[in-house]
């Protein structure tokens, strides 16, 4: 073959027809300039759909996980299973108890016919359902379908949720089709809270079908594919690579049968595009309507180039300024010296706050919720927490005007020297041994970059303040193991999260009787101080209170005056999350606060309620689309006892036991107005950079075909 | 025929020597990892900020270990891992556990050898052919053209080039998908057929174009060039042999030899994937599978794909030992 080249290459100026090479060369670089001149900007021509599926039926939203290794394994009980909320299957399909409505801490009953009914021992826990709820195969879902659900967690070591239902639950039972009992072990009144999704949502919490997996062998080797489903979506195709999956509507779905609500989406699907720079190209594009968080550089491409993005507010400021983790620096308090309370507390007024907030601000102004204690600074949290006790954290440093512990390095210096540090000829701080002190600040790379950059930035100011410091940054999967195992001296990461009003399932793990010492993590809950026993007694106190009891509150600001005296972490703000979504296909997502009904919560399981209130924006083609149904507004439905009547010749027997004996469901059966909205297919010409770049390739495409005509002429 | 048997069998004996001595040095740096798979597993849920009883956790953290298999003495762990990698029975992966470590391979092995296989292959072809002709060009325009492209795309990580394409003919110009595996296979068609092409094609140009016309063409450029100065082939041209004649025999065979070698070498590579490639299209090869077994602290996963990749290579280079007295008289001889 190279012989016959060769001989090609030699005799080519014998080829004929070199008029016909010139015209072929002009054909081919017209060709170029057509197909280019002829770009559609449709919006579907780049997503994973079946045939004939408009863009305008396709509600597409980020599967943050990225690719999975075996996405036809939907079992999400298997521990350590990722994707629980990216493939969509905690969004679309699973079918939860309660939920939270992040916006106001309020208890959404959804399978549950209402809340949870405590004995008065709090040892019981009585749980209603709802009526004519159907799984996504038609089969009743009832009281056995939760019973089976947690006694097959119970009795299956190693599988999610099996640590908490057998530490808590005795026995659980039904009492009726729609009554299900919950005997605990130990008296606790806000069990419930493991069978309601309050942050993400746990996939033990996800009800599984009792008709299916009574069949199992071994739950953990399951796969659940295809799984089935109480939400309004069952599933339609996987990726096989693992990097989307498609939802299709469930026209049969009980919500739309009992209730009206109906999804406008036809079809749902999550996916994963690559890095998060081709997720913002994609946004760009429209090929994208929701994505979990964009670092400050991708959104600014976005925000440049998609004029019809909203976010939080539907207008800039677009961040989330209430993400529940507050990032900060966090201690080692069971290293020395970042046990001893003045070192912390230095260190802290060392840092210059200013800066570190102004480095945060985003380019559309997003501001970050300043958060000096662990509990986000939202309006309810300001008025429950912050207000109470601001007068006692002003004496403990904190500066009123900016909501953050006040900058002074003379006091820190005084703090130091109490404690026998001392400052070298250099002006660098020596530990009391009189060795150089080196700050080691152990940060994540590749993932959460905010809190990275965190570390740079505090970093700098130490160094200012004249301490050595040097920032490690290192990876996940390294990552995970330091800090839980307390393998570092400061790290920027969170130690806790918050989201109710009720802060006990968020402070709890404060008490000493929860430390790990396989686990210790910041070290906080084993660290000996005088008011340790002060601690771990409001924790006691906490939990044995219900919640919604105003007196937890003034537990939960006593232990927060504690915690700031000690102060074992420095949090600063939850990082303003970009989480984005684009109006151009789909309307009516939450927005502060002319439309707050949910937080933008695309990655968690709340996003449901986002999910059946999205509208059609109608700017593309559609064909199964609909407007949405009734908004997701489920009324308690928890039985009553009918009230006896007493008969004038038979005596009235007493009631001894109650039970369900008369319940009115109100259904209205309204057919949905589906409003199809027919646009004709419309291919946008943009014109000036089409011709701009036709008229680029049209001129390499000529100039190539005469390098080769010279070339062969030559040979 | 004796002396080809005891070349063989030395071969052979060093393959083996090669694998073991492989094997455990990648058991070893796998198993020196600070990243521990429990405690990944255990960040999933904390990281989250989901509500979680402290005391469970504890119990999970204890739970997980013997699920997951993480127990027993350094010497068991080996034991068990030589037995694995000569059986290929690497037991179940942890980050998409239970799922066997064979499973997760053959669903990504696929992607990579469609991938890989024919970009390396293509760009053996291409950039030789390339090369060569630029050799006999050598002062033309089009040689000149050509070295600089080469010149220039040599040390350009093909990420950034990957990038460029991207920008280009995935978000510019919509040729291509942004993702991908970006198909919707309900049954195979050619339109299917056509859409998996169509999701391979970037992230192959990235790789073809960069190898083609970097190293592929500069060394094979190079040897014929040195080739063409030799005494033998000025003799052969002075004698009047037809240039057709003279490459066949007397150029071409002295640049295969080498370059068949590399090929070799770079086909058993295939196996470990291209990582920052599949990262940046989401290709689901086992690039990408081997980066988050990696980072999870799966290591049943990821030695089950440096498992291959050393098969690969080494079998590879068994193949290429056996072949080379046949090609070279000059081996053959030795």
């Amino acid at each position: 073959m190279l012989g016959n080249m060769v001989d090609w290459v030699k005799l080519g100026s014998d080829v004929k027809g070199t008029m016909l090479s010139k015209i072929l060369i002009l054909i081919l670089a017209a060709s170029i300039f057509a197909s280019i001149a002829y770009r559609p900007i449709t919006v579907e021509a780049q997503l994973p759909l079946p045939q004939g599926i408009p863009r305008g039926d396709v509600l597409v939203i980020e599967n943050h996980y990225g690719t999975h290794a075996d996405p036809e394994n939907f079992n999400y009980l298997v521990p350590g299973r990722p994707g629980f909320g990216a493939s969509g299957f905690s969004q679309v399909c699973a079918g939860f108890l309660w939920y939270i409505n992040t916006t106001n801490s309020e208890l959404i009953s959804w399978l549950a016919a209402g809340p949870p009914e405590y004995s008065s021992d709090l040892k019981n826990m009585k749980v209603y359902l709802r009526k004519g709820i159907t799984w996504s195969d038609g089969t009743q879902f009832t009281a056995d379908d939760v019973v089976h659900h947690i006694q097959m967690i119970m009795r299956t070591k190693g599988m999610a949720g099996n640590p908490i239902f057998t530490r808590w639950v005795d026995r659980v039972y039904k009492l009726d089709d729609y009554t299900v009992v919950f005997e605990l072990k130990e008296p606790n009144p806000r069990f419930h809270y493991f069978l309601t999704v309050i942050i993400y949502g746990s996939s033990y919490q996800a009800i599984t079908p009792k008709h299916i997996w009574e069949k199992v062998d071994d739950p953990l080797k399951f796969k659940f594919y295809p799984p089935l489903c109480l939400g309004p979506y069952i599933l339609k195709a996987v990726d096989p690579g693992g990097n989307w999956f498609l939802w299709e509507r469930n026209e049969n779905w009980w919500g739309t049968r009992l209730y009206g609500m109906r999804p406008a989406p036809k079809y749902v699907l999550f996916i994963h595009h690559g890095p998060e720079d081709k997720k913002a190209l994609a946004m760009s594009r429209h090929e994208l309507d929701a994505i979990r968080t964009f670092l400050p550089e991708n959104f600014e491409i976005v925000w440049k180039n998609n004029p019809y993005i909203g976010g939080w507010r539907a207008k800039s400021p677009f961040a989330w300024p209430f993400d529940p983790c507050v990032k900060g620096i966090a201690f080692n308090v069971l290293r020395y010296p970042y046990n001893v309370t003045e070192v912390r507390l230095a260190l802290t007024h060392a840092i210059n706050f200013k800066p570190i907030y102004e480095a945060f601000k985003g380019l559309d102004g997003s501001l970050p919720t300043v958060s000096p204690l662990p509990v986000v600074r939202t309006t309810l949290a300001d008025e429950l927490y912050y207000k109470p006790i601001l007068q006692d954290l002003v004496k403990l440093g904190l500066d009123p005007d900016i909501m953050w512990w006040k900058y002074d390095p003379k006091m820190a210096e005084s703090l130091l020297t109490r404690v026998g540090f001392t400052k070298g000829p250099d002006g660098k701080w020596r530990l009391p041994t009189g060795e150089k002190w080196v700050i080691r600040i152990t940060a994540p790379s590749g993932f959460e970059m905010e809190s990275q950059r965190i570390g740079f930035l505090v970093a700098d100011q130490w160094r200012a303040f004249g301490i050595d410091v040097v920032v490690e940054t290192v990876e996940s999967g390294v990552f995970s193991p330091r800090w839980s195992r307390g393998e570092f001296e400061v790290g920027t990461f969170w130690p806790g999260c918050s989201l109710l009003a009720d802060l006990t399932p968020h402070i709890q793990w404060w008490h000493s009787k929860y430390f790990d010492p396989a686990a210790p993590s910041v070290g906080w809950a084993n660290y000996s101080f005088p008011r340790k026993t002060e601690v771990n007694s409001i924790v006691d106190e906490m939990e044995k209170t219900p919640p919604g009891d105003p007196r937890l509150y003034e537990h939960a600001r006593k232990a927060l005056l504690i915690w700031a005296e000690q102060r074992p972490w420095a949090g600063f703000f939850p990082t303003p999350f970009y989480t984005i979504n684009d109006n151009y296909v789909w309307t009516n997502w939450p927005s502060y606060p002319g439309n707050y009904y949910m937080d933008p919560v695309y990655w968690w399981a709340q996003m449901l309620f986002i999910i059946l209130q999205l509208k059609p924006a109608g700017n593309v083609p559609t064909k199964e689309a609909s407007m949405p149904g009734k908004p997701p507004v489920l009324p308690p439905e928890i039985p009553r006892p009918l009230t006896p009547t007493p008969s004038p010749t038979t005596p009235m027997q007493p009631i001894s036991t109650v039970t369900v004996t008369a319940m009115r469901t109100i259904v209205t059966s309204t057919p949905i107005p589906v409003t199809v909205i027919t646009t004709a297919q419309v291919r946008e010409l943009d014109v000036t950079t089409t011709v701009l770049i036709g008229v680029a390739l049209l001129i390499v495409g000529i100039g190539i075909g005469y390098i080769l005509f010279r070339f062969l002429r030559r040979s | 025929m004796t002396s080809f048997l005891r070349y063989l069998v030395i071969r052979v004996f060093y393959f083996f020597l090669t694998i073991f001595t492989a094997f455990s040095i990648t058991y070893l740096l796998l198993r020196l990892m600070p990243v521990n798979a429990v405690e990944n597993a255990i960040a999933q849920i904390t990281a989250q900020g989901q509500v979680y009883d402290p005391q469970a956790l504890i119990t999970l953290r204890r739970q997980l270990y013997e699920l997951f298999g993480l127990t027993g003495s350094p010497t068991d762990q080996y034991l068990r891992f030589l037995r694995s990698v000569f059986s290929l029975d690497f037991g179940p992966s942890i980050m998409a556990f239970p799922t066997p470590v064979m499973e997760l391979i053959h669903r990504a092995l696929p992607w990579t050898i469609g991938l890989l296989l024919f970009s390396v292959i293509i760009s053996w072809v291409v950039g030789n052919i390339l090369g060569i002709l630029s050799a006999i060009r050598e002062g033309s325009w089009v040689s000149r053209i050509l070295q600089g492209v080469a010149v220039t795309l040599h040390p350009l990580p093909y990420y950034v080039f990957a990038l460029a394409l991207i920008f280009l003919f995935a978000y510019l110009i919509p040729l291509f998908p942004l993702t991908g595996s970006s198909v919707y296979i309900e049954r195979i068609s050619i339109d299917v057929i056509i859409g998996i092409i169509r999701n391979a094609t970037l992230p192959a140009l990235s790789i073809i174009i960069v190898s083609a016309l970097g190293w592929w063409f500069l060394s094979s450029r190079t040897l014929t060039i040195r080739i063409l100065g030799e005494d033998y082939v000025e003799y052969a041209i002075l004698r009047g042999i037809p240039w057709r004649r003279i490459y066949r025999d007397y150029i071409s065979r002295n640049i295969m030899m080498p370059q068949i070698t590399a090929l070799g070498l770079a086909l058993g590579t295939v196996f470990s994937g291209a990582v920052i490639t599949e990262a940046l299209f989401a290709y689901p090869g086992l690039g990408i599978l081997l980066f988050r077994a990696v980072s999870t602290g799966d290591f049943s996963t990821a030695l089950g794909i440096v498992s291959l990749s050393i098969y690969g290579v080494a079998i590879g280079t068994l193949i290429l030992d056996i072949i080379y007295p046949l090609i070279d008289p000059r081996v053959r001889h030795r």
